[in-house]
C-alpha cells in the first residue's frame, strides 16, 4: 500500500484512517485513503455523502473535529510527514502550502469581520516580508475574482454578500495565502445553477493562472468531471478507484464506479437515479469490501479476503477483487 | 478544532466517555428523600414515638433549653426559644415545597396558556405578551415581592387563607408567568405554520382547541424541563422573602425565617440555628435541578441571585 | 430600524413600569395610611385626600405622578421625614459599588472559567467551573453570606487589622467602612473617593469591606455568566469560520482572539450588563446580611416601618435602571455586531 519514495508528488496520502469518538461510540469516516496530487494538476473526488470526502480534505490539513483523530496511515507533503509537523510548522503549512475553500461560503466567513480584514489577515499570515500593501492586495484579489467594485465589497460584512459573492470571497481568501494546493469542499453546492458554473470556471482559471494544484470534492460527478483531470471515486472511507478523467468516465472498473456512472448520465440533465441498497454505516470498520452487499458482481472471495490493490499504470488504481477490465 | 499530536490524539480516543448519570441518580434519590420528608412532615411527632429519633413539637418552646448546640437529644440543636431545629427543618420541608409548587403551577400554568395563545395569534397579541414579559422581568424578583407585600399589606382579601402565604404564592406566580410564557412561546412559534396546525384549522378546530390539543402537548418536554428548575428557584425566593420577615412569620417553621432567627446568633458562634435550615434549602435546590437533563440555569433577570 | 424599535420598546416598558408603580401607590390606599396611620377620623382622611390630589381624575393624578417622578420627587419618608430621593441618592452609590465589585469578582472566575470550559469541555477547569456554578445556583446568597461571616469572623484565627476583632454584626452594622469616617463624596464609590483624596489606607479599608459581599453575590450571580460564556465560546469554536481561519494558517492565539472570543463576546457582554442591572435591586438580601447601606437595605427598612413610599421608590428606581441598562446593552450589541446594523 505504501507509495514508496517521493516521486515528485505534492501530496501523498497512504492508508489514512480517521476515527471520531462520539457520544454514541466511535465512527470511522476514513478507512485507508490512498491519494496522490501532483503539482499543478486537478484531482476530483466523487462519492455519496458520508463516504469520507470532506474528512479526507480535513485530514490533509490535520483539522480534526472534536474527538476526531488520524489513527493510521501517513500524509506526506512533498517529502515531509504532515503528521509529524509541530504546531509552528503546521501553521506555516496551512495556508501557505495548502489552503481550503469551504462548502458553505457564508458560514466560512467570520460574521463580525469585514471582507477586507479577513483577506488582509489571511495574506499577512502567510507572507513574512512583502512589498505589497495588504489592503491593495485585497483589492486586487477581489478584482481577480471579477468583483466589479472591489472597494465597496471590501467594506462589507459576510451577511451583506450573496452566496455566489461569498464563495468568490472565500476563493480570494484561499488564494491570498498563496498555496501550491487548493482544497475545495463542494464549493458550489449551495449555489444556483448559473452561479455554480461561473464560480467553477473562475476557480479553475484562477488556480491554473497560479500554477496551483486543485483537489476538488463533490457528490456531483458532473461538476467534478467539468473541472478535474483525474477523478477518484470514494466509497465508505476509501478511494475505490482513481485515474484519468477519460478512463474513469468511459471504462470504469469498480462496480460502484460503474453504478455511479449509470446513475448519472452525463449527456442529459436528468435527475440521477439511485443505486439500490443502503450506504454502509461508518460506525464499523470494514476489513472486507464495504460495497459487497450492494454489488451485483459479488464473489465468494469478497466475503473472505481483504481488498487487493491493483496498480493499473498511468496512475490508475483500483480496490476490488474483480480486477481491471472485468467487462 | 484542535491541533494535537497523533500520540495525544490516540490517548484522547482511548479515553472513554463517563456520563453524568451517576451524579444525576444521587440527586434524584435525594429529591425523593426530600419529598418523603415533605409528606411525613406534619406527622413527624407521631412517627417519633415509634422509631428512636428525637423529635418534638415544632411549635412548643423549651425555655430551659435555649440555643443548645447539636446533641443526642437535639440533633440539630435548639433556637432562642428552645425549639428543636431538627424537627422544624423537617416540618418546614412541606411548607416550602407546597408554596413553591402552588406558586409555580399557578404562574406557570397561566404562562403556558398565554405563551401558546401568543404564539398562535402572533401579531398584536404577541407584541403585548412580550411587553408584559419585559415589564414584569424588569423588576428584580425580591423587590417585586417586597412591592407586592407593600401593596397588598393593608388589604384583607384572602379570607381564611394566611395572608403572608397567599402573597408569597402570588409573588412566585408573577415571577414564573413570564418564564413559562417565553419558553412555551419560543417552542411553539415555529409550529404555527406547521402542517398539522393548518390541518387542524381546516378541520374547523377552534383557536383554543388548537392551542389545547396541538400546542400544549408539543411544548410538554420544555415545560417539564423548566418545572423542577422553577420550583427550586421558587424555594429560594420564598426563603429569601421570609428571611426579611415577609411571608411566613415565626414561630411557624420555614427555612428562611429560621435562618433569620439564627442570623443574630451566628456571630456569637451559635451556627446551628442558621446553618441547618440553609443546608436544607441547598439540598432541595440541588436535588431539584438534577431533574433537568441539561444543567441549565435561569439566565438573566430570572437568575438565581435571590 | 433595530435602534428605532428598541427606543420604542424602552419607552413602552418605562411607561408600564411607572404605571405599575402608580397603581400600587394609589389603588391600595397606601399613601393615606402611610402619611396618617390607621386611627384617624373620616374628616381628616378626606381633607388629606384633597390635599394630596387624590380626588382629582385618575388621569390627572397619573400625570402629576409622572411629572413628580421626572422632577426626582419620589415622595417623603414617613419615618425620617427626608425626601426619599435624597436618601436614594446617598444609598444608590453604595449599591452600585457593591454590584460593580461583584462583577469584577465574576470577571475573575466566571468568565475565564467559562472560556476555558468552552475551549476544553470536560477538562479539570471546566469541571471546577461547573461545580462552582452548581454550588452558586443551589446556595441562597443570604445564607452563604452568613456562613462566610461565621467562618471568617467567628472561627479562629480571627481576621487581623484593618478589621480588627469584630463587634457583633447584628444589629450593629458591618456597613461599608464600619465606624471609620467615609471619604469626601465625589463619585460615591468609597474606594474611588478615598483614592481621589489620596488616602490609600481608607481605600484599602473600603475595598476590604467590599470583598465579602462582592464574593457572596458573585458566587450566586456568576453561574449564568459562566454558563453563557461556556456556551458562547464552544459555539463560536465549532463554527466553520474558525476551522477556515485555521486552514489559512492563522495561529491558535490569533484565531482565539480574532474569531472565537470576538464572536462569543456579544452574549457575554449582554448578560454582564443585565446582571448589573438586575443586581442593583437583586442584592437586597446580601445588603441586609452585610448591613450594607444600599437601596436594598433601605427598601427593607422601609418595609419594616411600613414606609411604603420608600419601598416603591426603590422598586421603581431598580426597575428603571434595569430597563435603561437593557437598552444600553442593545446599543452595545448594535455597535459590535455588523449584522444588526442593517
Amino acid at each position: 500500500m505504501n507509495s514508496g519514495p517521493a516521486n515528485g508528488a505534492l501530496l501523498t496520502l497512504s492508508g489514512v484512517e480517521v476515527a471520531i469518538n462520539t457520544r454514541s461510540g466511535p465512527v470511522h469516516p476514513l478507512q485507508g485513503v490512498d491519494l496522490q496530487v501532483f503539482p499543478g494538476e486537478t484531482v476530483g473526488l466523487v462519492g455519496e455523502s458520508g463516504s469520507g470526502k470532506s474528512m479526507t480534505l480535513r485530514s490533509i490539513l490535520r483539522l480534526m473535529p472534536p474527538g476526531g483523530a488520524i489513527t493510521g496511515g501517513t500524509v506526506k507533503w512533498r517529502d515531509r510527514s504532515v503528521l509529524d509537523l509541530d504546531s509552528d510548522e503546521l501553521q506555516t503549512y496551512r495556508g501557505a502550502e495548502v489552503a481550503m475553500i469551504y462548502q458553505n461560503p457564508v458560514t466560512a466567513l467570520d460574521p463580525m469581520l469585514s471582507v477586507e480584514r479577513q483577506i488582509v489577515d489571511a495574506f499577512k499570515a502567510n507572507r513574512e516580508v512583502s512589498d505589497v500593501v495588504p489592503e491593495e492586495f485585497a483589492r486586487d484579489a477581489l478584482r481577480d475574482l471579477e468583483f466589479g467594485n472591489p472597494d465597496a465589497i471590501l467594506n462589507r460584512y459576510p451577511h451583506q454578500l450573496s452566496g455566489g459573492m461569498a464563495q468568490r470571497v472565500n476563493i480570494a481568501l484561499a488564494l491570498a495565502c498563496g498555496p501550491s494546493l487548493i482544497l475545495a469542499d463542494e464549493p458550489t453546492t449551495g449555489l444556483d445553477m448559473t452561479t455554480q458554473v461561473r464560480v467553477l470556471d473562475l476557480l479553475e482559471r484562477q488556480v491554473s493562472a497560479r500554477n496551483a494544484a486543485l483537489l476538488f470534492i463533490s457528490h456531483d460527478l458532473r461538476a467534478v468531471s467539468r473541472v478535474a483531470r483525474n477523478i477518484g471515486i470514494m466509497y465508505a472511507g476509501r478511494v475505490v478507484e482513481i485515474g484519468p478523467r477519460e478512463r474513469i468516465l468511459t471504462e470504469p472498473s469498480h462496480p460502484y464506479a460503474k453504478a455511479l456512472l449509470e446513475c448519472v448520465d452525463l449527456r442529459t440533465d436528468e435527475r440521477p437515479r439511485s443505486i439500490p441498497g443502503l450506504v454502509p454505516r461508518m460506525t464499523e470498520e470494514y476489513d472486507l469490501c464495504a460495497f459487497r452487499d450492494r454489488c451485483t458482481s459479488r464473489m465468494a472471495v469478497c466475503d473472505e479476503e481483504p481488498l487487493p490493490l491493483h496498480e493499473l499504470g498511468g496512475r490508475r488504481r483500483l480496490l476490488c477483487h474483480l480486477g481491471p477490465n472485468n467487462g | 478544532m484542535t491541533t494535537i499530536s497523533p500520540q495525544r490524539e490516540r490517548r484522547v480516543l482511548a479515553r472513554t466517555l463517563v456520563g453524568p448519570t451517576a451524579g444525576i441518580t444521587i440527586r434524584r434519590s435525594l429529591f425523593f428523600f426530600m419529598l418523603f420528608l415533605a409528606v411525613i412532615g406534619p406527622w413527624i411527632e407521631t412517627i417519633g414515638q415509634w422509631i428512636p429519633i428525637p423529635v418534638y413539637d415544632p411549635l412548643r418552646p423549651d425555655p430551659f433549653n435555649p440555643v443548645s448546640p447539636p446533641s443526642a437529644e437535639h440533633w440539630f440543636g435548639t433556637d432562642t426559644l428552645g425549639l428543636d431545629i431538627f424537627t422544624r427543618v423537617i416540618v418546614a420541608t412541606r411548607v416550602d415545597f407546597t408554596l413553591a409548587l402552588i406558586g409555580v403551577m399557578l404562574g406557570g400554568g397561566l404562562g403556558c396558556l398565554a405563551g401558546a395563545w401568543s404564539a398562535y395569534r402572533r401579531g398584536w397579541v404577541d407584541m403585548i405578551a412580550l411587553r408584559i414579559v419585559e415589564v414584569v422581568q424588569s423588576f428584580p424578583v425580591l423587590l417585586l415581592g417586597l412591592a407586592l407585600f407593600a401593596a397588598l399589606g393593608p388589604l384583607d382579601i384572602f379570607g381564611p387563607v394566611d395572608h403572608g402565604m397567599a402573597v408569597l404564592v402570588i409573588a412566585i406566580a408573577m415571577v414564573n408567568f413570564p418564564l413559562y410564557l417565553r419558553q412555551v412561546r419560543s417552542v411553539l412559534l415555529p409550529l404555527t405554520e406547521a402542517e398539522f396546525v393548518q390541518a387542524a384549522k381546516c378541520a374547523g378546530l377552534g383557536a383554543w382547541g388548537i392551542v389545547w390539543n396541538h400546542f400544549i402537548p408539543n411544548a410538554r418536554g420544555q415545560i417539564l424541563a423548566l418545572f423542577p428548575l422553577t420550583c427550586a428557584y421558587a424555594i429560594q425566593i420564598i426563603a429569601g422573602l421570609s428571611f426579611i420577615g415577609l411571608g411566613i412569620e415565626p414561630p411557624n417553621p420555614e427555612w428562611g425565617s429560621m435562618i433569620k432567627t439564627g442570623a443574630t446568633l451566628i456571630v456569637q458562634g451559635h451556627w446551628w440555628v442558621s446553618v441547618f435550615p440553609g443546608a436544607f434549602i441547598v439540598l432541595s435546590v440541588y436535588s431539584l435541578t438534577g431533574f433537568s437533563a441539561r444543567s441549565e440555569t435561569l439566565v438573566g433577570p430570572g437568575g438565581t441571585s435571590a | 430600524m433595530f435602534l428605532a424599535n428598541r427606543v420604542v420598546i424602552l419607552a413602552v416598558v418605562l411607561l408600564a413600569v411607572v404605571m405599575i408603580g402608580f397603581t400600587i401607590t394609589r389603588s391600595t390606599g397606601t399613601p393615606l395610611y402611610a402619611s396618617l396611620g390607621m386611627a384617624v377620623s373620616e374628616a381628616i382622611i378626606e381633607q388629606r385626600a384633597e390635599e394630596m390630589g387624590l380626588n382629582e381624575p385618575i388621569v390627572v393624578q397619573f400625570w402629576t405622578y409622572v411629572v413628580h417622578l421626572l422632577q426626582g420627587d419620589l415622595g417623603v419618608s414617613r419615618i425620617s421625614r427626608i425626601p426619599v430621593a435624597e436618601d436614594i441618592a446617598l444609598k444608590l452609590p453604595a449599591t452600585a459599588e457593591m454590584v460593580f465589585f461583584t462583577l469584577m469578582v465574576s470577571f475573575i472566575w466566571a468568565i475565564p472559567l467559562g472560556v476555558r470550559a468552552g475551549l476544553r469541555p470536560g477538562g479539570r477547569l471546566a469541571k471546577l467551573g461547573e461545580g462552582m456554578a452548581q454550588f452558586g445556583v443551589s446556595v441562597p446568597a443570604f445564607w452563604l453570606g452568613l456562613l462566610f461571616i461565621f467562618l471568617l469572623y467567628f472561627l479562629p484565627p480571627r481576621i487581623p487589622e484593618p478589621l480588627g476583632p469584630l463587634p457583633a454584626l447584628f444589629p450593629p452594622p458591618l456597613a461599608r467602612l464600619g465606624s471609620v469616617t467615609p471619604p469626601e463624596m465625589v463619585t460615591g464609590f468609597y474606594t474611588v473617593d478615598a483614592l481621589i483624596a489620596g488616602d490609600f489606607r481608607l481605600a484599602w479599608q473600603a475595598l476590604w469591606h467590599l470583598i465579602l459581599p462582592a464574593v457572596t453575590l458573585s458566587l450566586t450571580s456568576g453561574p449564568p455568566l459562566f454558563r453563557v460564556t461556556r456556551t458562547a465560546v464552544s459555539e463560536a469554536l465549532a463554527s466553520p469560520f474558525v476551522e477556515a481561519a485555521y486552514s489559512y494558517g492563522l495561529g491558535r492565539r490569533t484565531v482565539l482572539i480574532r474569531d472565537v472570543l470576538r464572536n462569543a463576546s456579544p452574549p457575554v457582554l449582554n448578560l454582564t450588563a443585565m446582571t448589573f442591572g438586575y443586581l442593583i435591586g437583586g442584592g437586597v438580601l446580601v445588603e441586609v446580611v452585610f448591613s450594607w447601606p444600599g437601596i436594598g437595605s433601605y427598601a427593607v427598612w422601609g418595609m419594616d416601618n411600613s414606609d411604603y413610599d420608600v419601598v416603591l421608590a426603590v422598586v421603581i428606581i431598580a426597575a428603571v435602571i434595569y430597563v435603561i441598562l437593557y437598552f444600553i446593552v442593545d446599543l452595545i450589541q448594535f455597535a459590535m455586531d455588523p449584522r444588526l446594523r442593517d
